[in-house]
């Protein structure tokens, strides 16, 4: 008897969807989605951009699911959120609109406490840092997106992409302490 | 020990990814030394800051607008087995002259064989172009088919394949770049993005993307390079952005796709 869809691991779940069984993306869907649209959220800083993108996101691993080939299902789903992403700044950009004239939400519901006002600095110091800096940031430290996996999405190489994150590491560290 | 001159080494204590007897010797250091107290505590309230970011939950129209998608997408998926169908049924020769097709390109590949054999001993010199898989060499056939939506088909087909062969490859591309219908020649395209493995694959799609003439196939090839985060391709989408006679929306894929090849 085959194993229940929701025992499934997330590569078994998406080969089976590869290969048509659509359905098997729903349990997916519910295993990915809180973490796909939080990554979104804390790159575009716009809720419902970041929900527009994030069923972009799945329509497009359904779309492409047959260059699927059971490689780890987090970093290939996080590499379309990213493109996802990528398009959408470029087209923000060129509407020249600059993210920065957007609605951005308030990082907590209660400013002006002490624990609030770190992480109003600490968006702050994200903000500091450039698009792709920022992505690796957070796959790697928000969505546990390990140095190999990162490499092989952005065609590196393991020892690179730790040296290069230890940076942005550094560089957050010096915008969150030293900005005022 | 001395202090250390970069943040890597406190960022990996703070991973946790140091050997013991390292992390002893840092936690020595720590002790006797202001400064790099200093970086450490910053950089451990840095890296927790982050793990600590406030997650949300997005509203409940995600998960509705997720579940009619999937049923479209299903539904697109459903009514495709009937194409395949149809063609079946109203073209009851195909499978005779599939057989046919079999039985003369395994000949083909036989005499090939036979021929290279008695050039060199090595089976691995025998030519490329024979192909032993039944499904690919029905495939073929329907590609030659002189209905565009049975051409649709071999293609989408093709894309089932694990390894195309050369002659298979040769097929696609040839149906990327002389189709007569527009819509079989994007099909081509997407059928070969699936074949990233193939150098050969890769580089005709780049070659298309050079000498497309139509807005729609150039927004395909776009997509399918990016998609494929193919380096070899930003020349010539880099050619693109300074051609005068592409239209606007063609030059903003480019420039969309462009930064996202990396």
């Amino acid at each position: 008897m085959s194993k229940r869809s929701d025992l499934l691991t997330d590569e078994e779940l998406m080969l089976s969807v590869s290969r048509g069984n659509l359905d098997n993306m729903r349990f997916l869907f519910d295993r990915y989605h809180l973490r796909v649209y939080n990554y979104l959220l804390k790159m575009t800083r716009d809720r419902a951009g970041s929900q527009d993108l994030c069923q972009e996101v799945f329509y497009k691993a359904l779309k492409y699911r047959e260059s699927y080939r059971g490689s780890l299902f987090a970093p290939w789903l996080f590499k379309i959120a990213q493109n996802a992403y990528f398009n959408y700044y470029q087209a923000q950009k060129s509407k020249r609109q600059g993210l920065d004239v957007l609605q951005r939400f308030p990082a907590t519901e209660n400013p002006g406490r002490e624990q609030n006002e770190a992480i109003e600095q600490l968006y702050w110091a994200i903000e500091q840092l450039n698009e792709k800096d920022k992505s690796l940031l957070l796959l790697n430290r928000l969505q546990g997106i390990q140095y190999q996996d990162l490499a092989e999405m952005v065609g590196s190489n393991t020892g690179a992409i730790k040296t290069k994150i230890h940076r942005i590491i550094a560089k957050l560290r010096v915008h969150f302490f030293k900005h005022n | 020990m001395d202090c250390p001159t970069t943040a890597s080494l406190w960022i990996d204590f703070l991973d946790g990814k140091l050997s013991v007897d390292q992390a002893q010797k840092l936690e020595e250091h720590l002790r006797s030394c202001a400064s790099c107290r200093l970086s450490h505590q910053e950089l451990q309230q840095t890296i927790q800051g982050l793990v600590h970011l406030p997650e949300e939950e997005p509203g409940p129209e995600l998960r509705v607008e997720f579940t009619a998608m999937l049923e479209r997408e299903k539904a697109i998926l459903a009514s495709q087995p009937l194409v395949k169908a149809k063609v079946v049924r109203t073209w009851p020769w195909k499978k005779i002259s599939s057989v046919a097709a079999v039985l003369l390109l395994v000949s083909i590949a036989y005499w090939l064989g036979k021929y290279n054999t008695k050039q060199s001993f090595n089976a691995e010199s025998i030519s490329p172009i024979e192909s032993s898989n039944p499904a690919e060499l029905q495939t073929l056939e329907l590609l030659k088919n002189d209905l565009a939506s049975t051409r649709l088909v071999a293609l989408h087909r093709s894309q089932d394949l694990a390894k195309p062969s050369t002659v298979l490859l040769d097929a696609l591309i040839d149906k990327l770049n002389f189709d007569e219908h527009l819509n079989v020649r994007m099909a081509a395209a997407e059928a070969l993005a699936h074949f990233p493995q193939e150098s050969k694959a890769r580089t005709a799609l780049i070659q298309a993307l050079q000498e497309a003439e139509d807005p729609s196939l150039q927004i395909e090839l776009i997509h399918l390079l990016v998609y494929l985060n193919e380096k070899k391709a930003i020349p010539v989408m880099k050619n693109l952005l300074v051609n005068k006679t592409l239209p606007d929306y063609v030059i903003e894929q480019v420039k969309i796709g462009l930064p996202q090849i990396i």
